[in-house]
């Protein structure tokens, strides 16, 4: 469990940093240098030689995600009002191969090869590579206005480092405390409680720092002001996380254990999904760019969660 | 940095002249939403560079989506045990 927990906890603490720190400093070289950190972490798995090791290599492939909101920005930024459903579903429909290829090669490899998984890495480290490269030639923004109008030391006075210290370890100690409740430690344990209790008051501290000490600071108050649109985005993004780390993360363990043996015939199933990720990103950009509105494809896609999910619930065996 | 080389004064000039006009007035500020595509900051207008800049973002997208379901659902520790791997 964690090898994908590396990336959700590195895109939780990092994310709201560099995105904060890419509006002084530019888009670019987080994007380039982030994702090298992917390069360098896919080659440190492929080469595992323990499953520390391999864990400790998909904290290193971490970094890459904290550039990862970063990707819906820049589409939105250097293209066109008009164009912007069709980029933001081609990122997403980008997303859905992405998810396509590695579950199907990556299945296929496993089954084919006893340590088809290096294989796999090795091909995630040259996508990685590859992507680096071409972002660092071919992504030459005009600076911002912040970026040239202050000077180092203002860029970093403006960084909120009090959120920042409460929000890293915070997060961090919490999730170690749930992720080690039961297993390997009881609840009421030191191991679990400690970190928990910690872990939670430093949210706490975030919250109250955040409402009454900074207004401008990593939750910016102007967003929530001015209607309610961005409050809902965030919530919507919030259950769209936690639906698809929820899938990726035991929908495979689960078929694997009921239906199937064969890794391929696994990932099979599970593609499924992202074949409609594909089809559906793309439906959906056209509908947005005619109809110029994204209420109804967001309140049907969240029911076909709804429906995935009850009907998972009540599986026959 | 390699970013300012092709930007000149007028460019800065006017993208921070957007900026501040748009951060200093109260009434732009409940049209986020809807601000014009030439009031982007750094949108430069369309072309190749542009294209191949998205292309870039794309890639990127499909690199990320496949490390993620290389560490999730593709991932088995436990056939990487029975195999001895380790």
């Amino acid at each position: 469990m964690w090898l994908s927990q590396a990336i959700v906890l590195l895109t939780v603490v990092l994310g709201p940093i560099v995105s904060q720190a890419a509006d002084f400093w530019g888009r670019k070289w987080f994007l380039v240098v982030l994702t090298c950190f992917g390069m360098v972490g896919s080659i440190v798995v492929s080469r595992a030689t323990s499953m520390g090791m391999a864990i400790a290599g998909e904290v290193i492939c971490g970094f890459t995600y904290g550039a990862q909101p970063l990707l819906y920005a820049v589409a939105s930024e250097i293209l066109p009002r008009q164009y912007r459903p069709a980029a933001q579903g081609g990122i997403n429909a980008a997303l859905g191969a992405g998810g396509l290829f590695g579950l199907l090669g990556g299945s296929a490899l496993m089954k084919t090869y006893d340590e088809g998984f290096r294989i796999y890495w090795y091909i995630v480290a040259g996508l990685m590579a590859l992507s680096s490269l071409t972002l660092s030639i071919l992504f030459n923004p005009v600076p911002r206005p912040l970026q040239i109008s202050l000077t180092t030391r203002e860029k970093l006075a403006r960084l909120d480092w009090v959120a920042y210290f409460f929000l890293t370890t915070g997060i961090v100690l919490f999730v170690i405390a749930l992720s080690w409740a039961e297993n390997p430690y009881p609840w009421r344990s030191v191991q679990v409680v400690v970190p928990l209790v910690i872990g939670g008051l430093l949210l706490v501290a975030l919250i109250i720092h955040q409402v009454w000490f900074r207004t401008d600071g990593l939750i910016h108050h102007g967003l929530f002001k001015m209607n309610r649109n961005f409050a809902l985005a965030l919530f919507i993004l919030f259950v769209d996380g936690l639906s698809f780390f929820a899938a990726n993360q035991y929908y495979s363990f689960e078929v694997g254990i009921l239906y199937e043996t064969d890794p391929f015939r696994i990932g099979l199933r599970y593609s499924i999904a992202f074949f409609g990720s594909i089809v559906g990103s793309l439906a959906v950009a056209v509908y947005a760019s005619i109809r110029k509105t994204v209420r109804f494809p967001i309140v049907l896609s969240f029911l076909m969660f709804t429906l995935f999910y009850g009907m998972s619930h009540i599986l026959i065996l | 940095m390699s970013q300012h080389h092709d930007v000149n004064d007028e460019q800065i000039q006017k993208h921070t002249s957007i900026y501040n006009e748009y951060i200093n007035d109260p009434a732009t500020q409940a049209e986020l939403a809807r601000i014009d595509t030439v009031d982007v900051i750094n949108y430069d207008g369309i072309h190749i560079k542009t294209v191949l800049a998205y292309i870039s973002i794309l890639l990127l997208c499909f690199a990320q989506l496949t490390n993620i379901v290389g560490a999730g659902a593709v991932s088995d520790p436990e056939s990487w045990a029975d195999k001895d791997l380790f």
